[in-house]
């Protein structure tokens, strides 16, 4: 599939479908998260870009600054788990999107990144895109085990913490885990 | 089997089986060979290793791809749109600025170009940026760099072509040149103009900063990427809406950062935060102090002005700042919008002033701000010597007056400017016209919610609802200026009694009961306000002016002793005002209603005195308007004392003064050509007076004007149709007259009666002599209430009434009539020649009156009367009597 084709018809499914529907005021506090968590991000990416990034760390980070520094209150961690999670997955979708954009325009040169690097940066942007639609179709087929990605994979949350944020025993958590890894990991291939 | 196992339940059921087992498994409950793949596919993926992402988590991930940068993946050379990029100007996180050009005709047109960072991949998003870009190109000022083009690449990247402005940013500029504060002000004002231009055209900056605003080396303010802050934004409703919006965090207002609604008000304040900037030479963390910008520190104070970082250098520039230059950064850069500046214009109307040492909006109000202000003013005036030490006091209380007036206008300024704009947003274009509200609701309903910081102040307020109160009056909705005016006049009830604002909001309500014929209750409220001495009442509320409201309510009353009493005192109070000076424009007026209530008194002989002075007083300083109110006036009572010429001559003096106001009047009055008529008829003119009286017909049908007034009119045509023999027009036209007569009110339903005597006459010349007599002994019964109700048709009354009593053969009565028509004229000196008295006069001789038969058909009146007259009805009427009378023995 064409990758900004797939890039375009993911926001849509995102915005149609959401994991977590959310209120009017909901929506401010997410906006907020988002905000945040993508100055964080510029902020601790810049200059090491060889260097890891870890999401865990990341989005506890944000937390912990949140509750502290802003005051804002969630009603419960998983609501700001939630976001954080939907938060982290627009900004490694919108920077994909604007990676492959920057290439397809024809026009441009590859001055950005040496060659190695620039064929990471298009490989991973291309399978962000992909797993995002491989995650909407989880979705339809089982919602929690999407659900279960989203706070692993983008919140960074330790599946034993998925457990408690979603009010699940480990051994589900678990199995919904394995089968969702096992459908992107499919769907992608 | 009975049901499809799912996606899941098939993974599962393998994922512990061997392999050959598990195909086995697939084979028997999975009939699907797509579905059965994919079971395969996911098993197959389940043994292998690794993250979802070949570079890990999420986090991991998105430090691989990268942030892109605009700026380094277009070098010199490439191409967007029709334009050359030459170098990179700027980058910040919305947008990327190179230095482009293009060749057009040999032509080499040097641009910024402003690559926004945001793709636009949907036809919404695209048409959005159309629309805006639209709006932007209209934008012309020579203080607003221009948009010269902007387009959408293929890929989907969104460009805007700037004029390219060689300058620098206003605050670098007025450090590196060393402007004095003046200097820096004026420059300001460029910069507040050019927003307000903007603002006009609905377009607002949203991220106004030092470096968005150029100063060239010629000293020309440029302002950059007005309304480009919006191109940059998000769509808020689409699905990228979670972007963060473009905005400077040291310049954004709060508003901006709590995601509400940015108006023209968000950059009031960051105009305020810039002329801080500007002043101070500080930069402002976002959100930053509130520290006013005379008690910055000494070094960013010496560093803004290129002076030496000492306190002694810095001291006169922290004195020019403090007071109102504080006080209008404090004001522009208020947190809540409704505090700031309405608009950038309203800010630098404030900064003219204080550049002209005038009082500041801003300031709170303090006395001693504005006598200082005064004195700065007239500093040529009030810095002499001390042998004036007696003039300096004089200026001194004249500046305390000033001074109080002076915070009066401003603040009343502010809040008219204030309504006006709620009035106006009310009447915005969006809102379709039916569902618009006129202009009296309008004023109402904005009346009814003014601004709450007003009601804490009584005066203020009252003062706003009164001047309401009397448009509402003026513009015909008496009944809510009745309300408004009974709320003025409670909420000025606690200011002194002889303040300006009370006595006005009692004399706006009283004018206002007037209309709504309270005449009971006016003359109580105005009673105190009478009581007050002259000396002691506020300059705009002279004590003639009192008393002439007191004429108009006894009048209205019906006690007309009184009212001519008022009016006396009324004269009196203006001649001596006059005689000191004061109000002699007024005297014009004042007269001219006397007459007016000395004609409703039946005093004709003495309006006619007074009515001459007012036209010899308005004839000096009048205008044409209250001239022509004049004339006619003089119009009736001319007509009432039988002098014809002058009658008519005057009545059409007033139809012409009226007619020299063009169309500057949106409705001319109609009454001088109604007085008009009314003369014509008085001559047996009936020809013209029938053309004029259907002509003036169409005219006050078409404006729906009253019925009663249009009832008069018919009255006028019965009489037209009469005299030229049309009895059962005449009749109908009457019948006409008495249904729309009773929409007059009380006191004037003498049109009725009038019109109901018409009828008899035509009736009684159709030969219906039942129908003539009811309508003669109705309106014989009203004889005296005519004369108490409406002196000036009373003549008219009287003639008709003999004629009908005569025609009916009613000879007694036709003689009591015509003894009173003699009365009447010869208490308003009449003319000896008036057509009416000979007629009055004609009929006592015919019913054999002795006394009068001798003056009438002896002496030269009669022969010069009849030679005047001799062609009119009445004329050929007399003549032939006279010719009899002499035939008798």
């Amino acid at each position: 599939m064409p990758p900004l084709q797939a890039c375009i018809d993911g926001v849509r499914a995102m915005a149609d479908s959401r994991q977590i529907p959310l209120e009017q005021s909901s929506e401010a506090l997410f906006v907020t998260v988002y905000a945040r968590l993508k100055a964080m991000a510029a902020r601790q990416l810049a200059g090491r870009r060889h260097a890891t990034l870890d999401t865990t760390e990341l989005v506890h980070e944000l937390y912990l600054r949140m509750g502290q520094r802003d005051g804002l209150q969630f009603e419960h961690p998983a609501q700001f788990f939630s976001y954080a999670a939907r938060a982290m997955r627009h900004l490694l979708i919108n920077r994909a999107r604007d990676r492959l954009r920057l290439c397809a325009g024809g026009q441009w040169q590859r001055v950005t990144l040496d060659d190695e690097s620039l064929k990471l940066a298009l490989d991973t942007a291309e399978q962000a895109l992909a797993l995002d639609v491989a995650l909407d179709e989880l979705a339809q087929a089982d919602a929690r085990a999407a659900r279960v990605v989203e706070l692993r994979f983008f919140a960074g949350l330790s599946l034993e913490q998925v457990g408690e944020t979603l009010g699940l025993c480990r051994r589900t958590i678990d199995r919904d885990w394995r089968f969702a890894r096992a459908f992107i990991k499919a769907r992608m291939a | 089997m009975a049901s499809t196992p799912s996606l899941r339940e098939l993974f599962e059921a393998a994922l512990p089986l061997p392999a050959d087992v598990r195909a086995r498994l697939l084979a028997e409950r999975c009939a699907d060979p797509l579905r059965r793949a994919q079971v395969e596919r996911m098993l197959a993926a389940d043994a292998t290793e690794g993250e979802l992402l070949v570079t890990g988590d999420a986090a991991h991930a998105a430090s691989a791809i990268g942030e892109t940068s605009v700026a380094q993946a277009l070098p010199g050379g490439s191409r967007i749109g029709s334009f050359e990029l030459v170098e990179v100007l700027g980058e910040g996180g919305s947008a990327t600025v190179f230095r482009a050009f293009r060749e057009a005709e040999g032509v080499r047109q040097e641009v910024a170009l402003k690559l926004l960072a945001r793709g636009l991949y949907t036809a919404d998003a695209q048409r959005q940026f159309r629309r805006e870009r639209e709006a932007l190109a209209r934008l012309r000022h020579p203080g607003i760099a221009r948009l010269i083009e902007g387009g959408i690449t293929d890929g989907g990247l969104a460009y805007i072509a700037l004029e390219l402005v060689d300058g620098l940013p206003l605050t670098r500029y007025a450090r590196e040149r060393r402007l004095g504060l003046r200097q820096r002000l004026v420059l300001f004002l460029s910069v507040c103009r050019a927003v307000e231009t903007a603002h006009r055209a609905l377009i607002v900056h949203r991220d106004i900063k030092p470096s968005n605003v150029l100063v060239t080396a010629e000293g020309e303010v440029k302002l950059l990427d007005f309304g480009i802050a919006k191109l940059l934004d998000e769509d808020p409703s689409g699905a990228t809406r979670t972007q963060h919006r473009a905005l400077t965090p040291a310049y954004a207002a709060p508003e901006q950062f709590a995601q509400q609604p940015v108006t023209t008000a968000t950059d009031v304040y960051a105009l305020g935060i810039l002329l801080d900037e500007l002043l101070s030479g500080r930069h402002r963390a976002a959100g930053g102090g509130a520290t006013l910008p005379s008690r910055i520190d000494a070094r960013s104070l010496a560093t803004a002005y290129g002076v030496a970082p000492s306190l002694a250098a810095v001291a006169p520039i922290r004195r020019k700042l403090r007071g109102d230059l504080d006080n209008i950064v404090l004001k522009a850069a208020a947190s809540e919008p409704d505090r700031r500046y309405a608009s950038a214009g309203a800010l630098a109307e404030d900064i003219e002033r204080h550049l002209d040492s005038l009082p500041v909006q801003a300031h709170p109000p303090s006395r001693w701000y504005r006598t200082g202000k005064f004195v700065a003013r007239h500093r040529g005036g009030v810095a002499i010597t001390a042998a004036f030490m007696v003039a300096i006091l004089a200026s001194l209380s004249i500046a305390l007056w000033q001074a109080r007036v002076a915070r009066h206008e401003a603040q009343r300024a502010e809040a008219i400017r204030d309504f006006v704009v709620a009035l106006l947003q009310k009447t915005a274009p969006d809102v379709p016209a039916s569902h618009r509200p006129d202009i009296p609701t309008l004023v109402y309903t904005a009346a009814a919610s003014l601004p709450r910081e007003l009601r804490d102040q009584p005066d203020l307020h009252a003062e706003l609802l009164y001047t309401l109160g009397n448009v509402l009056r003026d513009m015909g909705d008496p009944e809510r200026s009745e309300t408004l005016l009974r709320e003025a006049a409670a909420n000025a009830a606690t200011l002194p009694q002889t303040s300006s604002v009370r006595v006005q909001a009692g004399i706006g309500l009283v004018r206002t009961l007037i209309r709504r014929g309270s005449y009971d209750e006016a003359a109580q409220r105005l009673a105190p306000l009478l009581a007050i001495p002259a000396r002691r009442l506020p300059a705009d509320a002279p004590r003639g002016q009192l008393l002439k409201i007191a004429m108009v309510v006894e009048d209205g009353r019906g006690d007309m002793d009184r009212a001519v009493s008022y009016g006396r005192e009324m004269i009196k109070s203006y001649r001596d005002d006059c005689a000191a000076g004061l109000r002699c424009d007024q005297l014009g007026f004042a007269t001219h209603d006397l007459a007016s209530v000395l004609l409703d008194a039946d005093r004709v002989a003495e309006a006619s005195g007074l009515a001459d002075e007012a036209l010899a007083r308005k004839r000096r300083d009048g205008t044409p308007m209250s001239l022509a109110n004049t004339v006619e006036l003089q119009s009736k009572i001319a007509l009432y004392r039988g002098r014809l010429d002058a009658a008519e001559a005057d009545a059409l003096q007033a139809q012409a003064l009226v007619d020299s106001l063009g169309d500057s009047l949106h409705r001319k009055p109609l009454e001088p050509r109604t007085q008009r008529i009314d003369v014509l008829l008085a001559r047996e003119n009936a020809g013209d007076a029938l053309a004029q009286a259907q002509a003036l017909l169409v005219v006050q049908h078409a404006r729906k004007a009253s019925r009663c007034a249009i009832a008069w009119s018919e009255l006028q045509q019965a009489r037209a149709q009469l005299l030229l023999h049309q009895p059962q027009e005449a009749a109908a036209a009457a019948a006409r007259a008495f249904d729309d007569g009773a929409a007059c009110h009380t006191g004037t339903d003498v049109t009725q009666i009038l019109a109901g005597l018409e009828r008899g006459r035509a009736l009684a010349a159709a030969g219906d002599r039942a129908g003539a007599e009811a309508a003669y002994a109705a309106a014989a019964a009203s004889n005296a209430r005519v004369h108490a109700d409406d002196p000036l048709s009373w003549p008219l009354y009287l003639i008709e009434a003999t004629r009908l009593a005569g025609s009916l053969g009613h000879g007694d009565e036709a003689a009591r009539t015509a003894r009173q028509l003699l009365g009447a004229l010869d208490r308003a000196q009449a003319s000896p020649s008036d057509p009416w008295r000979l007629e009055a006069e004609l009929t006592l001789a015919d019913a054999g009156a002795a006394a009068h038969a001798a003056t009438a058909s002896d002496g030269p009146a009669l022969d010069a009367a009849l030679g005047r007259i001799r062609s009119w009805p009445v004329g050929v009427r007399l003549a032939q009597w006279r010719a009899d009378e002499r035939g008798r023995p």
